[in-house]
């Protein structure tokens, strides 16, 4: 009972700091029309935008509120992903109804985006979810057909004129050209790392010389900024390429895609073999020296006691170079190379923000996606005995 | 637990300030005079042409750079230290569940993503950047403080307690210099990813060190990106020397060391 009086004291506070947020919410610009893609903006904000859709707007802040009063726990739980699934519908559909008002005479190049209260909003509404000790599958569900709502709206046109998805359909199979080579370029230098890099941590294991020239020269590595370190490798790799022109036929060459494969995969390299030599050392001895009292010999000690047990580390170490290496390959742009670096550099120059905001979301969403795939495939190779003693 | 093995013998000494003042005497000629840049670049690259920026120099660049950084990293640790500090106490333990869940969130963006981000929220110019950088530095002196906080030992609190502390006795006298070590270690992280992400800046209008490397980059005059590189390198390293200087001193406090070595080994 007094455990039950806690929680629902826990739950007050952050319904109370997300019903503040709302409030804030309120107070900036929701949306913002232009005449065209790169001239000024008109900034709306929410008290200007009819009954209707203020109404709409109040619906997710209202049913939490309500939720926070219900005794009931699971009647409020219930309420909460209510709210939780109107907080995120709800700004949709304003946008795309008050947004086609707005931009209805404004002429053919017109386009809406969201602003800076709406984006408050949306935060607020992830507060919702992130206060949940854990996401339920109700809240998944709720969510996902959300989503489908939102594609659906999408597919009868009520998005047709939202700024990012104007830019993606000017770029057409561009868009699609730069996607792959973000994932080619991300790939080619995570495989290049990793065929370098697991066997650099392996010997550095085994051998303590091979670990005292290693983990210096990654340290250097890892203080140089991302950026330079795509800019040193041009006139290094021009030299080579004028000295050997086979090499050239290659493609590599001083600017390009080459040099930004080669950079990437040596900031990669830093996660995976960081990773590799931990996971290998940080094995327990005990475990070797019951597989030698066994009468293990040391191939079968290598094949069935620490590589299982390594796996999982090594794994890690190649999610968290994942993940940093699709970022990176954004800053292959500024040396002449592919990918969706391409359109965030491009909509910087020409300052347009949609073009920029485009980019961005889509490396992001590439980001969270390998993210959570990489995590689905750890939790397979995770061997039952460990996950036994995590719990 | 390497922390508490130094002892202050003069060796030691020696060997923590004579790199750090060697490395700072370096950079303090570098930035200063051009004819050092020249020389040392263009024995590097004997085929370029131009070894400085058009418009500024490196001087100004690296004092751009290093006030943007210094601004972020002094702004995160106040906030970071202060919400950490919030979050674990009794009142605000609902939401550490929120902050830890955020951080690691938050972990997953890339740097340059955060920067080139606050240009459709925020615009161009230094405060979008300093603001970005704040943001993204917050998340690893806020964890790290989270962190520390948790691991201070219950009998230690206890122990406060019975001596009859009042809140804020038993914050600063029994909990933080325990909690110290791993908050520094995230002030540091925060000094470094801030260094390098500063130079990111530059193509939302932050005037630092990546505006050298930049237009490096766009000329295909490596010249002119390692010369901001060097910079950067250097206040990088010169930054790790003295946040280990600071943590070393203070985990080499008499009493103070024993009674955790004692605690820590305890623990084991």
């Amino acid at each position: 009972m007094n455990r039950n009086i806690l929680q629902r004291r826990a739950l007050d506070k952050q319904v109370a700091f997300a019903l503040f947020l709302f409030l804030v919410s309120f107070t900036l610009p929701f949306l913002q029309s232009r005449e065209n893609r790169i001239s000024e903006e008109f900034t709306v904000s929410a008290f200007s935008l009819g009954i209707g859709p203020i109404l709409l707007l109040l619906l997710a802040p209202l049913v939490i509120l309500t939720s926070a009063f219900i005794p009931n726990r699971k009647r409020a739980a219930l309420l909460s992903t209510v709210a939780a699934a109107f907080g995120i519908f709800s700004p949709l559909l304003v946008l795309s109804i008050v947004g086609n008002a707005l931009v209805a005479d404004l002429g053919a190049f017109a386009r809406y985006s969201p602003a800076s209260g709406m984006y408050v909003y949306l935060a607020a509404v992830s507060i919702l979810y992130l206060m949940k000790q854990k996401a339920q599958s109700r809240d998944k569900v709720a969510l996902f057909l959300v989503m489908l709502l939102a594609i659906g709206m999408g597919f009868i046109g009520m998005f047709d004129r939202l700024g990012i998805l104007l830019e993606a359909r000017n770029l057409g199979t561009r868009l699609w050209r730069e996607i792959l080579a973000h994932v080619r370029i991300t790939g080619v230098s995570l495989l290049i790392s990793m065929v370098i890099g697991i066997p650099i941590a392996f010997l550095a294991f085994i051998n303590k010389a091979v670990r005292r020239v290693v983990f210096p020269i990654l340290n250097v590595l890892q203080t140089i900024p991302g950026i330079a370190l795509f800019g040193l490798l041009i006139a290094p790799l021009a030299a080579l390429s004028m000295a050997f022109p086979v090499l050239r036929e290659w493609g590599i060459q001083g600017i390009g895609n080459a040099p930004a494969i080669i950079a990437l995969s040596m900031y990669a390299l830093y996660p995976i073999i960081r990773y590799t030599y931990t996971s290998l050392s940080g094995i327990d001895e005990q475990v070797v020296l019951a597989a030698k009292g066994m009468g293990m010999n040391s191939t079968q000690i290598w094949k069935i006691v620490r590589l299982p047990l390594a796996t999982v580390g090594i794994l890690h170490g190649i999610r968290v170079a994942l993940v940093q290496t699709l970022g990176n390959a954004t800053l292959a742009k500024l040396i002449g190379g592919d990918g969706l670096g391409v359109l965030v550099f491009e909509g910087l120059g020409q300052a347009s923000v949609d073009m920029v905001l485009l980019g961005m979301l889509l490396i992001i969403a590439l980001t969270v996606i390998s993210d959570r795939l990489f995590q689905f495939l750890i939790n397979v190779f995770t061997p039952a005995s460990l996950i036994r003693e995590e719990r | 637990m390497r922390l508490y093995k130094r002892s202050a013998s003069p060796n030691h000494v020696i060997r923590r300030w004579i790199p750090l003042i060697l490395i700072t005497a370096g950079l303090v000629l570098y930035i200063t005079s051009s004819a050092l840049q020249t020389t040392i670049l263009s024995f590097l690259f004997p085929g370029e042409t131009q070894f400085t920026h058009s418009r500024k120099t490196i001087l100004q660049m690296t004092g751009a750079h290093i006030t943007l950084t210094i601004a972020a990293t002094v702004l995160s640790s106040v906030f970071g230290i202060f919400i950490g500090i919030l979050v674990t106490r009794k009142a605000g333990r609902e939401f550490q569940q929120l902050v830890l869940k955020l951080n690691a969130f938050i972990q997953t963006f890339p740097p340059s993503a955060v920067i080139i981000l606050a240009f459709p929220v925020l615009g161009f110019g230094w405060k979008p950047a300093l603001l970005a950088l704040f943001l993204y530095s917050l998340f690893p002196v806020l964890g790290n403080t989270v962190v520390g906080f948790n691991s201070v030992s219950p009998a230690a609190i206890d122990a406060a307690k019975g001596m009859g502390m009042t809140w804020f006795q038993q914050l600063h006298i029994a909990e933080l210099p325990q909690a110290f070590p791993m908050i520094i270690t995230g002030i540091r992280h925060s000094y470094i990813l801030n260094l390098g992400t500063a130079a990111i800046a530059a193509v939302i209008g932050g005037e630092g060190l990546g505006t050298i490397i930049i237009s490096g980059l766009t000329l295909r005059n490596s010249a002119l990106v390692l010369s901001g590189t060097i910079v950067i390198s250097m206040l990088a390293f010169i930054g790790e020397q003295l946040f280990a200087l600071l943590s070393w001193k203070q985990t080499s406090h008499g009493d103070r060391t024993e009674k955790q070595a004692n605690m820590s080994k305890k623990e084991k």
